[in-house]
């Protein structure tokens, strides 16, 4: 294991160098100024952990903390030859490495998260040179800390929830009242007339399913941001063609881990509620979906 | 755990790539440098890893709920 070493920005290493050595600093977050050399090297110990091809598996440097104020960024050296748009747009052809990238972002990420809060930087974001992470960081400081007590002792989970739209539809047809009347019109009715029923009857059904997939869909994210500080609807997937099932709520919620297993208790009784509801969830993730947006708030 | 709510690994996937790439928290003042081409990054990496059968889907735009039958029987 590596030795950790906790720089001042204000201090302020060398000025970066020039030509192809030229070296920047790859941002993972941000987080308070504290001991957090065990979280660093739980980050670091990890088998072929590198960013980007920067190095052969082991050789990189090892993760730092620049401190400023009463925040740290955490941090790692890179080649900024490594993050050139070229070499971006090359690494795109490989997925096996921009998998690895993403993983390894998110293991520091995970590693520090599990100590004390930290904001996630956003993905890939590189600064040539400390002092221009310190005059980022600067005007934020104290909203920054103040995201940072807002995210302590919380986890984002992240909810899916599909619905089989042919049960939904089904149900509508036989229990919704006005379509109900529209059957037995149908039933008695003449031929041209029982064509343009029939014609109505599919449009009401329709019309009531979706609105049936909204209602479930907006009353699953209320009930489940009950148990949340915090909590937000993303968009869904496209639905794939021919797919009866279809993604009706992808949304992301801030839980105190107070109440994680509240949290799961509920997303497994939101699927009990409703026939043809299915539900994939994934977490506890550190705050990547709400440390932007606190940021706005906090401005 | 019942069937129908699951903490499933495919799904931890595409929500690693949400969460990694699609979010987080950007600086005041524009001094990074390698932020950018992230969304294409994003888009790359959602078509390279999705499995096969989810492509059209990943790659497609924008598609209308479009139920198939209709049940008025």
């Amino acid at each position: 294991m590596t030795s950790r070493a906790q720089t001042s920005i204000e201090a302020g290493p060398a000025a970066p160098e020039t030509g192809g050595a030229a070296k920047g600093w790859y941002l993972y977050g941000i987080t308070r100024r504290a001991p957090l050399a065990a979280a660093l090297a739980v980050a670091d110990d990890g088998p072929a952990f590198t960013v980007g091809a920067m190095s052969p598996a082991g050789d990189d440097p090892p993760l730092q903390l620049l401190e400023f104020g009463g925040l740290a960024a955490v941090v790692r050296p890179v080649l900024l030859a490594e993050f050139s748009l070229a070499v971006v747009q090359e690494r795109q052809r490989s997925a096996a490495v921009l998998e690895e990238m993403v993983r390894s972002h998110n293991r520091v990420v995970e590693a520090v998260h599990a100590r004390q809060a930290i904001l996630p930087a956003k993905f890939g974001s590189v600064y040539a040179d400390t002092r221009d992470l310190a005059s980022a960081l600067g005007p934020e400081h104290d909203a920054l800390l103040r995201q940072l007590d807002r995210l302590e002792g919380c986890d984002e989970w992240a909810v899916h929830l599909y619905a089989d739209s042919a049960v939904v539809r089904k149900r509508i047809a036989a229990e919704d009242p006005a379509i109900r009347l529209l059957r037995e019109e149908y039933v008695a009715a003449r031929p041209g007339r029982a064509y343009f029923l029939d014609r109505q009857i599919r449009d009401e059904v329709e019309a009531a399913t979706r609105e049936a997939l909204v209602t479930i869909a907006q009353t699953a994210f209320d009930r489940l941001a009950e148990h949340a500080v915090a909590a937000q609807v993303n968009p869904a997937g496209p639905v794939p063609e021919n797919a009866e099932e279809t993604e009706i709520l992808r949304a992301s919620f801030l839980v105190s881990r107070d109440v994680a297993a509240r949290f799961e208790e509920g997303v497994h009784s939101t699927v009990d509620a409703g026939e043809g509801l299915r539900c994939d969830y994934s977490g506890p993730w550190p705050p990547y979906s709400f440390a932007a947006r606190d940021a706005e708030e906090a401005r | 755990m019942s069937d129908s709510a699951a903490r499933v690994q495919e799904v931890t996937l595409l929500d690693l790539l949400d969460r990694v790439i699609d979010h987080g928290v950007v600086l005041a003042g524009d001094v990074t440098i390698s932020v950018a081409d992230v969304d294409l990054i994003y888009l790359g990496l959602r078509v390279l890893l999705a499995p096969v059968e989810r492509l059209p889907e990943l790659m497609s735009t924008e598609r209308d709920l479009e139920p198939s039958a209709v049940g008025c029987e």
